[in-house]
């Protein structure tokens, strides 16, 4: 073992006896924050567990909406042509009415 | 197991950890009390040993806390909770580390009286060093650990400051065993380069 791995073993034995002061409990203050901080998240999920019918309602009428209109798109896509040029025709004919 | 691990298995015998987990996860704040201060030494010990410089000692114990609330649902039991807590802590202060880009380059001057009769010790004599360098030798071990990345600052802490085994740092890192030696072995390289600069110096 070289002279710099045993002093860095030296070392670290040495930095291992450190005393360590730790106390035995959190302080007041600290154990305040983290207490109100949690409460705060659990009191978000809960609300949003709440929520959570309503949203799910939402999502199904969101859901229909879309339904419907891809639907509707979908008609008109599908609609025989001659329809709109019935519409064109008609048009045309109450313009050249006297 | 480290002797945090055994005083809080020994305080076991007072809490029942298992009920205490449980009504947490109910909601309970006086179980989120004593499970708090149950934990606590295990949790700031973690934090001491592998805090980022400019970050506060409770800021960290306090996001290692709210972690460990927030996921206590996801718990399984199957590992002692301190163990668990443990590895939750230690990757919270990597996150932290790691969040700190820049390595100091240490400067004898940067060194305290203390810490530099402890680098003369290591200089002048090859026994152990006397028990009252104890605290200037962890705080220049810190300094030195402050010039390596998160993970190596990490491995060299836990393996030979607070003197885990292999396994046990696998356990807690998750990290394959020969990723940890060879991660372990470069890191000691570079302490012992930055050690041999200051002692020439």
């Amino acid at each position: 073992m070289n002279n710099s791995e045993h002093d860095l073993n030296r070392l670290f034995r040495s930095a291992a006896q450190a005393p360590e002061d730790l106390p035995a409990g959190p302080s007041n203050a600290l154990e305040q924050r983290i207490l109100a901080r949690w409460r705060n998240r659990a009191e978000a999920v809960e609300e949003w567990f709440t929520h959570l019918p309503l949203y799910r309602r939402a999502l199904v009428v969101a859901c229909a909406l879309a339904l419907a209109a891809l639907a509707i798109y979908f008609q008109d896509l599908t609609q025989d042509p001659s329809d709109d040029i019935d519409v064109i025709n008609t048009a045309l004919d109450l313009t050249s009415l006297p | 197991m480290n002797v945090l691990v055994r005083e809080a298995a020994l305080a076991d015998e007072v809490l029942d950890v298992p009920d205490c987990v449980a009504r947490v996860r109910r909601g309970d704040e006086d179980a989120a009390r004593s499970l708090l201060t149950h934990l606590f030494p295990l949790v700031l010990s973690v934090v001491r040993g592998h805090r980022p410089r400019r970050m506060s000692e409770d800021d960290l114990t306090q996001t290692v806390f709210l972690k460990v609330f927030t996921k206590l649902d996801q718990y399984s039991g199957a590992v002692p909770l301190e163990h668990w807590v443990s590895r939750i802590a230690v990757n919270t202060c990597l996150n932290a580390l790691q969040a700190e880009k820049i390595r100091p380059e240490l400067r004898w001057a940067d060194l305290t009286e203390e810490e530099e009769h402890v680098i003369q010790a290591l200089d002048t004599t090859a026994g152990e060093l006397e028990p009252g360098h104890s605290l200037a030798a962890r705080d220049l071990t810190d300094k030195l650990l402050d010039c390596l990345k998160p993970n190596d600052r990490l491995l060299v802490n836990l393996l030979h400051v607070e003197g885990h085994s292999v396994e046990e740092v696998k356990q807690i890192t998750g990290w394959n065993i020969s990723m940890i030696k060879v991660r372990a072995f470069r890191a000691r390289k570079r302490m012992r380069k930055h050690m041999e600069t200051l002692m020439k110096e």
